[in-house]
């Protein structure tokens, strides 16, 4: 069974593009995809992922209000906010709730390097 | 009704946008794979009817844009915008030439989308940073049509912010920064162009003096 992680983010291309770039990385990964906060929520239900990344920007509930209710249903879990808001305060947020900050397009190698992370 | 800056202020302006469309850049060259070559900020003063008149004289023909409304250091528009029948070129660049035809036509908006998002999220943000004052945008959405449809569209999805008293809504005075993009080795042109409403920009203003006191401190 390989790692598993959970990808969140509305836009199905940008979740396509994550899957392409995580696989290359692990690819004996398993992905759990959700389109949004509710879609997300569900997944975890039935899966129990190691590493998140999460997209900021959502219709409904943005990111950080996700990040902060995994944190507290996964306490294990490693979380990434992988956006184009590449705002200091967006960024400082993400910092104080423990979570990695990637500025999309995400390039392979910031990908590797949270990976990598999760095993500590 | 007439808002005027200051040459020291227009300089402010078109050195914000040149920051924020240097990293959208950035992040839009690393997306398809190629070099993007930008021209220097065009920005202009003018009514709705002028920055359509203008946008008009650019291109004809089909559009296809990405829009996305923004509040915090100011209150507007923002898109993205090139010429329609080449899209799917861009569409192919950023999803890969892997894809069949038909998958990668169904992926066309959504791609859009995710390109706008990331280029102009990253122009704003990078504007925001900059002013030290924090921005807000909505979701993307893609439109298609002639300019004067993209540009009834630019009407519609802008949020009307509160109008001094005094001002007439009719005189509703624009800022239009308007860059042309160009990848280096495809000749694929296109637009970013920022619509304000001057009237109610008082925020965006003493954020820009602040900006100057600080230089010159």
């Amino acid at each position: 069974m390989g790692l598993c992680v959970l990808i969140v983010d509305d836009s199905r291309v940008a979740r396509m593009s994550l899957r392409r770039q995580l696989l290359e990385i692990e690819p004996d990964a398993s992905i759990v995809e959700a389109g949004s906060y509710d879609e997300a929520l569900t997944q975890i239900e039935t899966h129990t992922p190691a590493l998140a990344l999460i997209d900021f920007n959502m219709p409904g509930h943005d990111g950080l209000e996700l990040a902060r209710v995994l944190k507290d249903s996964l306490p294990a879990l490693r979380m990434a906010l992988v956006t184009a808001n590449i705002q200091d305060a967006v960024s400082r947020r993400a910092t104080d709730l423990g979570m990695a900050f990637i500025a999309k397009p995400a390039s392979v190698a910031q990908l590797q390097q949270f990976v990598t992370g999760a095993g500590q | 009704m007439t808002v005027t800056l200051t040459p020291d202020q227009q300089d402010v302006v078109t050195e914000l946008m040149n920051l924020g469309v240097g990293r959208a850049a950035d992040a839009f060259s690393r997306l398809v794979g190629d070099e993007v070559l930008l021209s220097v900020p065009d920005v202009l003063f003018c009514s709705q009817e002028q920055a359509q008149t203008h946008l008009q004289a650019t291109d004809s023909g089909q559009m296809a844009g990405v829009m996305q409304t923004f509040s915090g250091f100011a209150t507007g528009t923002a898109a993205l915008i090139f010429p329609g029948p080449r899209s799917m070129e861009l569409v192919r660049l950023v999803v890969g030439d892997d894809l069949p035809a038909e998958d990668i036509s169904e992926l066309e908006q959504e791609t859009l989308a995710e390109l706008g998002n990331i280029i102009l999220n990253h122009c704003l943000a990078t504007i925001g940073n900059t002013l030290q004052a924090e921005v807000r945008a909505s979701l993307p959405e893609t439109y298609r049509g002639l300019w004067p449809e993209m540009f009834e569209a630019f009407h519609r999805i802008t949020p009307v912010p509160p109008v001094p008293a005094g001002a007439d809504q009719e005189d509703t005075l624009v800022m239009l920064v308007q860059i042309d993009f160009t990848l280096r080795s495809r000749n694929l042109r296109g637009y970013l162009a920022f619509l304000i409403d001057m009237n109610a920009a008082q925020i965006f203003l003493s954020l820009i003096d602040r900006y100057l006191e600080n230089l010159s401190g």
